[in-house]
């Protein structure tokens, strides 16, 4: 387990610079900057920006400053949005997209384990059947139909629900009812896939010795299942928690856009168009760091549930 | 079950069934996995051949017949398509399928178009006026029916739906028609009468599809020029020529049922080939880190661990935004996103198969380690790979539609090819009033992708009976 953290442990340094670099020069090789687009410059005015924000220096220059900075976490100005750093900006729209995950991630765990559970251990029953269908439409209707369907007809339609509003109650969290449709849409396909997951590690664990030997004990039901069996079916869930991440990083950027949310992943598309170099690669390291630090804690958690890791 | 099991062992010694067969026989007995193969080719087949099938409702993706604007499925008009351009002498612009007519009757109906201006303020009607004779009125009555009408915007473009029946007056609060408006402000509409006598017929007279005479409310005239909006009635042989469009219209009037079709075309192509991109690079990949083992295996598969920790659509994203959105880049993109699992699993399927003694056989029998890397170890993976690759094709589609949904549609020779993406988009800014723009296309996407998933968890069943039922 030790050396096996170890070696992952030494990866994260490698993914992380690999990413700055990949991103960097990709956002940096294309043609025009971040002032060319605009109406007509004053040749002076647009030298004086580009020394203003080291732009005139050479590639490989760049890159070394960026780096330089980045080791002391600074991300730099905003090109576009101006008189903001980058890590402002993050700072402010971060945790809107953090609640926004986050409860997505909630919901999704509630509603899968629970799923999933129940469907394992009572196969072939209607609940079983039911659930699993509903799971696989959850994982094959892309989150960018089902945001709008849901926008439509809960927000239009029924009118239950305020739709392309998003008004703060407190610091970064929303009025509740400004929460519960971005919820849905992102957790959905979340969801489907830890009920099927754990559905399919229950059946698993369910028939082994130690289950039975609990029957044996007399235990009773729930003790079993929650006990005993839930600790060994939730090891492909944890697996698969690493990769949901990524699903809701990525998953954030359209359902911000339907619902207007303002939060990262929003900033991340207007900065990518706009050609705001600090403010996109801050972004990206910033999801591609929380993508790395997830996969990290589900290995360790993975170690802590699974013994027959802990003492490899 | 038991018994089964024992028929099939007896079958396996007597007839020898080899892997594929046996795969495709368990793969027929479930129903879900059929019905999806059924689905994927009906789908496919429109989808391919959305070019036909566009001659066929007599509409093309790309042309919109703007004056009818959005319209629910079902609707049909008057065939205006490939009006313009007639003279007398030269072969007819018209329809083929009336082509072969002796006689095409177009009638049209002139028009009489006022625009008023309406002004309120705090919610309340401050003025009405008509904007070319600036005659101030304190009411007007507005009447749907052949009358219409519509607000319009700067350039004289009509916005948003038809208003029907509504009373204004001055000092009275703004009536509901108008919609969620701000406190005060104007907008500009226009009323569209059409001129009782007004009322044209231009007769074309057909020879074998060249136009031998044109008349104009009987008068003999050189060519017409019709604007399609103003035609009432197009009668071929005495015959009425409309067009329905089974799915509706979008915003600019094209036709919703074909843009499906060639929408589906770009996302299955999409699909497509950048899977087959990822299967080059990662069947090779894995292959030559499987047989290769050792130090080579060890680097080339931390590569990959190292590429894995990347949030990669990011980068797509990137990559389109910076250096164009062309089809052949959304390819490479999206295929080098997609080859690292196939890459793992082969490699880990090589490294089983190279211990084995057929492998053993080869190497002393002097193959060389790239023809048994190509002959003997590959073909023995086909079998999950095929899996994999059902599997590859639906999460392929799916990213391409998520790019065309941010924005980022794709583009061949600077023309943007509208995928499911971009028409689900389209429909989900479209609103209520308007749902089936976004209804259909999210079905047609929905139900492929639906098929093509359950296809490949069937697949993954008949080629692996033990991992039936995992995820």
């Amino acid at each position: 387990m030790g050396r096996y953290l170890f070696k992952r442990l030494i990866q994260v340094p490698v993914v992380l610079f690999v990413l700055v670099t990949l991103s960097f020069f990709m956002v940096r090789l294309a043609p025009g900057n971040p002032f060319s687009g605009e109406k007509k410059m004053d040749e002076s005015v647009q030298q004086a920006l580009n020394e203003k924000y080291g732009l005139d220096a050479s590639m490989g220059v760049q890159y070394l400053r960026y780096l330089k900075r980045l080791a002391m976490f600074d991300l730099g100005p905003s090109y576009k949005q101006k008189g903001l750093t980058v890590n402002e900006i993050i700072a402010d729209k971060g945790p809107v997209s953090a609640v926004l995950g986050l409860s997505a991630m909630i919901v999704a765990l509630v509603l899968g384990l629970t799923a999933g559970v129940i469907s394992g251990i009572r196969q072939n029953s209607n609940f079983d059947y039911g659930s699993m269908a509903v799971a696989m439409v959850g994982l094959s209707v892309p989150t960018f139909v089902v945001g709008p369907l849901l926008a439509l007809f809960f927000g239009l339609y029924l009118g239950w629900f305020p739709t392309a509003r998003y008004e703060r109650l407190w610091g970064p969290i929303p009025y509740p009812q400004y929460l519960v449709l971005p919820t849905i849409t992102l957790a959905l396909p979340f969801a489907a896939r830890i009920a099927r997951l754990t559905r399919a590690g229950m059946l698993d664990v369910i028939n082994q010795d130690y289950i039975r030997t609990a029957w044996a004990k007399g235990l009773r039901e729930r003790v079993i299942v929650i006990r005993h069996a839930m600790r060994g079916a939730m090891l492909p869930v944890v697996s698969f928690l690493g990769p949901a991440v990524a699903q809701i990083l990525t998953g954030s950027l359209v359902v911000e856009q339907i619902f207007q949310i303002p939060g990262i992943g929003t900033e991340f598309v207007k900065s990518a168009l706009n050609r705001d170099y600090t403010l996109v690669l801050g972004t990206v390291i910033l999801f591609g760091v929380l993508l790395v630090l997830f996969n990290l804690l589900v290995d360790v958690i993975y170690g802590f549930l699974d013994p027959r890791i802990r003492y490899s | 079950m038991s018994d089964a099991t024992n028929s099939e062992g007896t079958q396996e010694i007597e007839q020898g069934v080899s892997l594929y067969a046996d795969a495709w026989r368990r793969l027929k007995k479930n129903k879900m996995a059929m019905t999806s193969v059924v689905i994927i080719t009906v789908m496919g087949a429109l989808c391919t051949l959305a070019g036909p099938v566009a001659d066929w409702v007599g509409v093309s993706p790309t042309y919109g017949f703007r004056w009818i604007r959005a319209q629910a499925p079902g609707f049909t008009h008057v065939d205006t398509l490939n009006l313009s351009g007639l003279t007398v002498g030269s072969e007819a612009n018209v329809r083929e399928r009336y082509k072969g007519a002796s006689e095409v009757v177009f009638e049209t109906v002139d028009r009489e178009i006022k625009e008023f201006r309406l002004t309120w303020r705090r919610k309340k009607v401050k003025s009405i006026s008509m904007t070319l004779g600036a005659k101030p009125v304190d009411e007007l009555q507005i009447e749907g029916g052949d009358v219409y009408w519509q607000e319009i915007d700067a350039d004289g473009k009509p916005i948003g739906e038809k208003i029907f029946d509504a009373a204004l007056k001055k000092k009275d609060p703004l009536p509901e028609v108008f919609g969620e408006r701000e406190r005060s402000g104007v907008i500009v509409f226009r009323q569209v009468r059409e001129v009782p006598d007004g009322v044209r017929a231009y007769t074309v007279k057909l020879d074998d599809g060249q136009v031998t005479s044109l008349l104009d409310n009987g008068e003999p005239i050189e060519e017409i020029e019709i604007e399609g909006r103003i035609v009432k009635r197009v009668l071929a042989d005495g015959v009425e020529q409309t067009i329905t469009h089974p799915l509706g219209t979008d915003l600019s009037g094209r036709d919703l049922f074909v843009r499906i079709l060639y929408g589906g075309r770009i996302s299955l192509l999409v699909g497509l080939v950048a899977t087959f991109v990822s299967l080059l690079i990662g069947v090779v990949y894995g292959a030559i880190s499987g047989y290769a083992g050792g130090r080579v295996d060890a680097l080339l598969m931390a590569i990959v661990d190292i590429l894995y920790g990347i949030p990669y659509m990011f980068l797509v994203i990137l990559l389109l935004v910076n250096f164009g959105q062309s089809i052949l880049m959304l390819f490479f993109a999206l295929g080098a996103v997609q080859w690292l699992t196939m890459a793992r699993i082969v490699r880990g399927q090589v490294l089983s198969l190279k211990q084995k003694e057929f492998v053993e056989a080869a190497r002393m029998s002097g193959s060389s380690p790239a023809s048994i890397m190509f002959k003997h170890l590959i073909p023995n993976t086909l079998g999950i790979v095929v899996v994999y690759t059902t599997l590859t094709v639906p999460a392929v589609i799916l990213q391409e539609s998520f790019l065309a949904f941010i924005g980022l549609t794709v583009e061949w020779e600077g023309q943007s090819l509208d995928s499911w993406g971009a028409l689900v988009k389209a429909g989900s800014d479209a609103g209520l009033t308007r749902s089936w723009l976004l209804v259909w296309p999210s079905l047609a996407m929905a139900v492929t992708l639906f098929g093509m998933n359950f296809l490949g968890d069937g697949l993954r069943d008949a080629f692996d009976p033990q991992q039936r039922g995992r995820t």
